[in-house]
């Protein structure tokens, strides 16, 4: 089984690379990292260089999400359109090892793409840096826990754009579910924050137990967002990064699992 | 031929009208309005996990705003500093560290319209988050005492300056402030924590000549209080505290002045409490 996820990763992989994703983001991000940012960025007065990590991180988490729901859209749906799953799955291969296979080629590609996007930024951070000198160098080693965090909050979207491909007949549900995750796992943290306030005793309690069930039910990705961490250099321990992957990993496991199961229960015709 | 002919004359139809936008909003720029905000709350849920970037984006907004409306031969009429004050406002807000907006806020709404408590409370919330920061504490300390005329607060701000930098100028300027606003006995508290802190010979020697002032500053003030206990009334000189016994004698002043009593009833004296400038100034 374990063979048969990683052959179905390694195409879903090379599918990636076929359809030339990574020359259009290596273009892009050239463009943008070494050009536009530094450019940017020095219209500031004295935080050149932390306009430009604030505009590299944006940067790095928009095209990592704009890529996660699109792949893990069509990852299954295009699939299933083209009855590729149907010959796949004729094989002796489970439905599981297809799913988490899938996943994985998700997984790789978003990693591979962080690692570009990652080291493409570091020139032009460096450029920003030098445009002005600060008592505040960048630390890189926030810099880097900020973007791993970026990469970990886009697996888990990930895992949520499989869950729902599994089951959807359409392409609108995943797409819609997906964002529709990436926003509210953005804002259960405010919201929760909002109710333990002094306005939220206003609230109806149906209001508040709804807000308490979604904070639990749905991925905190206010958790993982370290931006200003990284571009304040704020204190930041390895306790807590440990915390929040180890958060993404079981959350990871269980909407999986979910898609592994509605993925068995489901007719491929 | 035909489809290039329509992409030829199309492609110069879109460059006829670039121009003609162009031109419309370059007229729109003496006109231009900083525009409405949305309240700050609604921003940071609109921002979702950008919201940093949106804050920056707000203060460039008010920023480049602000300089293309100022002239420097007119001066700046017509400007919305409300508009412009909650923009900076929902811009920290955002994003709280933004030292930029901080240097800003004070450039223009101190010096610009005299705005000093709405300024401090946007300074309040930079502090709370760089707290590292000794150029927050410095601007709210030097708004309260300079603006305000609150030696009080100002000195507090100021302590606060000189704890973070450990500099000898900024605990003689917050002892200073506490002197103005009858606080000796503070004054002299702090300068006596700074000097345990700072271990630099040449940085100490300024803080100790400071508060040996302080010091008889300190005294007169108690035999002055003394006085009044026993003869019901001010002292007129601080001779006068010396001929009844109350002082041994006249304190020396360590910047070379001469004590004295002033109309409000202050100690104060010749020196000012510096250092005598030196004579090649006054040719």
């Amino acid at each position: 089984m374990l063979k048969d996820i990683i052959n179905i990763a390694g195409v879903t992989f090379k599918g990636g690379l076929r359809s030339r994703l990574f020359l259009t983001i290596v273009v892009l991000a050239l463009l943008v990292f070494l050009i536009l940012i530094p450019s940017m960025s020095s219209f500031s007065m004295r935080q050149i260089r932390e306009v430009a990590t604030s505009l590299s991180l944006s940067v790095i988490s928009f095209i990592l999400l704009v890529l996660t729901i699109f792949l893990s859209i069509t990852l299954i749906y295009r699939d299933m359109e083209s009855r590729v799953a149907i010959s796949v799955l004729s094989l002796p291969i489970s439905r599981p090892a297809y799913i988490i296979g899938k996943y994985l080629g998700l997984v790789v590609t978003l990693v591979f793409t962080t690692l570009i996007l990652f080291c493409i930024s570091v020139p032009g951070l460096i450029i920003s840096d030098a445009l002005y000198k600060t008592d505040m160098p960048i630390k890189w080693s926030n810099y880097m826990a900020a973007t791993f965090t970026e990469l970990l909050k886009m697996l888990i979207i990930g895992a949520w754009g499989v869950l729902l491909s599994s089951f959807a007949t359409n392409a609108f549900l995943p797409l819609f579910g997906t964002v529709g995750i990436y926003i509210i796992g953005t804002l259960t943290q405010s919201i929760y924050d909002y109710i333990r306030s002094p306005y939220g005793e206003e609230l109806p309690a149906i209001a508040v137990i709804g807000s308490k069930i979604a904070y639990y039910l749905f991925p905190n990705l206010t958790a993982l967002d370290l931006k200003f961490k990284a571009i304040y250099n704020l204190p930041l321990s390895y306790g807590y990064l440990g915390t929040v992957s180890l958060y993404s990993l079981t959350y990871i496991t269980v909407v999986l699992s979910l898609a592994v199961l509605a993925f068995n229960r489901r007719q491929i015709l | 031929m035909r489809p290039l002919l329509v992409v030829i004359l199309a492609a110069g139809l879109v460059a006829i009208l670039q121009i003609s936008i162009k031109e419309q909003m370059e007229q729109r720029r003496l006109e231009e309005k900083l525009g409405y905000l949305p309240r700050k709350e609604v921003l940071k849920v609109m921002g979702l996990d950008h919201r940093g970037l949106l804050g920056q984006y707000i203060f460039f907004k008010a920023m480049t705003y602000y300089g293309g409306k100022i002239d420097p031969f007119l001066g700046s009429k017509g400007i919305e500093y409300y508009n412009m004050y909650r923009f900076i406002d929902a811009a920290t807000y955002l994003d709280p560290y933004n030292i930029d907006a901080y240097y800003f806020t004070e450039a223009v709404f101190t010096w610009g319209i005299g705005r000093i408590r709405e300024t401090n409370r946007i300074l309040q919330r930079g502090l709370h988050y760089r707290y590292w920061d000794p150029m927050l504490p410095f601007f709210i300390g030097f708004n309260y005492f300079y603006f305000l005329k609150d030696y009080e607060r100002g000195a507090r701000y100021i302590q606060k300056v000189a704890e973070m930098q450990k500099s000898s100028f900024y605990t003689s300027l917050a002892s200073r402030l506490l002197y103005e606003a009858n606080r000796t006995d503070l004054a002299i508290d702090f300068l006596q924590e700074m000097v345990k802190e700072i271990t630099k010979e040449n940085l100490r020697r300024p803080l100790l000549k400071r508060l040996e002032a302080l010091k008889m500053v300190k005294k007169i003030e108690d035999a002055m209080e003394e006085f009044q206990r026993r003869f019901g009334r001010r002292p007129h000189s601080i001779e006068e505290m010396v001929t009844t016994g109350i002082l041994d004698q006249v304190p020396q002043d360590p910047y070379g002045g001469r004590f004295y009593i002033d109309n409000s009833g202050k100690v104060r004296s010749t020196s000012r409490f510096a250092p005598a400038r030196r004579k090649q100034w006054n040719r």
